[in-house]
């Protein structure tokens, strides 16, 4: 059974007597502007930022999964449907799929903090994924251009490949048949 | 009263004939000028409230009748002497209308009134008494250019002429009817040649009506140009159908095969988000999707696990 498309009706609730937004089985919300989370972000630690990215990813995931039902059976599409959904929602871009062999890639379009902040993002798509699919996966950024950054969900140890790999000077399309060749050796 | 009210019929039109005589006398030719200063005392104790009043009238005759038959002149004191005797005054007053005051009321053996010619006033000649003449009758109050005075022309005494720096006929309170000018009428000439009665026509336009004030018809149609000026309009932006087939093929959610050597990845990406419509669309028509979202993620966490 697919789950129900994305809505986002009624998804925040500005309270202006109150001075509140909030969302649908969330708590408050803040409106904050993007150059005062760069500056926060510069601050912190790389583990403070994967925390942080985490812990956003983990209430995005969340919402995604109320929506998506069934979890274990949801399409591709209602994933990145429902995913995407939230994504956007807080403001944090487009998020895209791809799947190069069995490597599944994520992409994100539009981020709001730039190159600079693809190791938050892939933090929050992290940790966003998850909380929805109850997999841990890692996320790692493997490729960006003008204004896309393409995560690559995998494990651990791919992840730790990849890393080498692209340090190595590789392209992410190496890295990424690389990645597939090595799985269909073993 | 029972005078004023009685054959009042009569006077009116005996004063109406003395009115038309004197417009008559006045539109006749004027030869020379004369002026007197006319005296008229009423009775002394009068009831109409001009006792002891002197009645200064200046006259300036303008009437000479050249009647070489007449009768010598007499002197005016004479002339007055006659023409207001109580007989004359009771016949006068007789003919009085309303309004006007009688000269003698009830008084007839009592001196009526005198004549005299005092001296004309300045710049003006002194007028002989012998010119003056009163006809019965027509002497009253109220009327001053009614006034019946009369010079006759003697050949033998000096003629009065008018002196430039004499009043008036009009200063004088007379009324002069001025005579239509013999002249040609007076010709308006114009800059412009008159018009045609077609182009006359051209320039009358109608103003539009209260209905229309503020509105407009639709049944009005278009200037001439607007189809030019439409296609011109379309020419200077690209066309529509060509934009949205660019949109479309920019937008995410297509499935793209990327230049990989011996990968083809599956692209699924979220198409625009609109306000009003859900926020994110996976454009993956691609039949062969296979699984579902875990299992892909589950085949890619396998990746180099051993």
């Amino acid at each position: 059974m697919s789950a129900a498309a994305f809505n986002p009706a009624n998804a925040f609730r500005f309270e202006l007597g109150r001075g509140q937004i909030t969302t649908q089985g969330s708590g408050p919300r803040l409106l904050l502007p993007v150059d005062s989370i760069t500056h926060l972000l510069s601050g912190l630690t790389e583990e403070a930022r994967r925390d942080f990215g985490h812990s956003i990813g983990t209430e995005l995931g969340r919402r995604a999964a109320l929506g998506l039902g069934e979890v274990q059976h949801a399409s591709p599409s209602a994933v990145v449907d429902h995913l995407g959904g939230e994504w956007a929602l807080m403001g944090l871009g487009s998020l895209g799929m791809e799947l190069w062999g069995k490597a599944l890639v994520l992409t994100v379009t539009g981020s709001p903090f730039g190159p600079n902040g693809d190791d938050f993002v892939a933090a929050i798509a992290q940790g966003a994924v998850g909380r929805a699919m109850g997999r841990h996966a890692v996320v790692t950024p493997i490729h960006r251009d003008d204004d896309r950054v393409r995560l690559l969900a995998s494990s651990v140890r791919a992840a730790e490949r990849a890393s080498g790999l692209l340090a190595q000077g590789r392209n992410y399309v190496d890295v990424l048949q690389e990645i597939n060749r090595s799985a269909e050796s073993q | 009263m029972s005078v004023y009210s009685t054959g009042s019929t009569q006077r009116v039109a005996r004063l109406e004939q003395l009115l038309e005589r004197v417009r008559h006398n006045a539109a006749l030719p004027r030869a020379r000028a004369a002026s007197a200063v006319v005296e008229l005392r009423s009775v002394p104790g009068s009831e109409y409230g001009i006792d002891e009043d002197l009645v200064d009238v200046e006259v300036e005759v303008v009437e000479i009748d050249v009647d070489e038959s007449a009768p010598p002149p007499v002197p005016a004191f004479h002339a007055v002497q006659s023409a207001r005797g109580p007989d004359d005054f009771s016949d006068l007053n007789s003919e009085l209308p309303d309004g006007v005051m009688p000269l003698n009321d009830g008084a007839e053996h009592l001196p009526v009134g005198r004549v005299e010619s005092s001296s004309p006033p300045r710049g003006m000649p002194s007028v002989p008494a012998g010119e003056l003449e009163i006809e019965p009758g027509g002497m009253m109050f109220g009327e001053e250019a009614a006034i019946p005075l009369q010079t006759k022309r003697d050949s033998q005494r000096p003629t009065m002429e008018s002196e430039p720096t004499a009043p008036t006929m009009e200063q004088m309170g007379a009324t002069i009817g001025l005579e239509a000018g013999s002249g040609p009428g007076p010709e308006l000439e114009l800059d412009m040649p008159p018009l045609a009665a077609d182009e006359a026509s051209d320039l009358e336009l109608s103003l539009p009506s209260r209905g229309f004030a503020g509105a407009y018809t639709d049944d009005l149609a278009p200037p001439p140009s607007a189809q030019e000026d439409l296609a011109s309009f379309d020419q200077g932006r690209p066309n529509f159908a060509n934009e949205l087939t660019a949109d479309q093929s920019a937008q995410p959610g297509h499935v793209e095969h990327s230049a990989g050597t011996s990968l083809s990845p599956l692209v699924v990406e979220r198409s625009a988000l609109s306000p009003t419509v859900p926020v994110a669309e996976i454009i993956d028509n691609r039949p062969r999707e296979a699984g579902s979202f875990v299992s892909l993620l589950d085949s890619s966490l396998s990746l180099s696990k051993s």
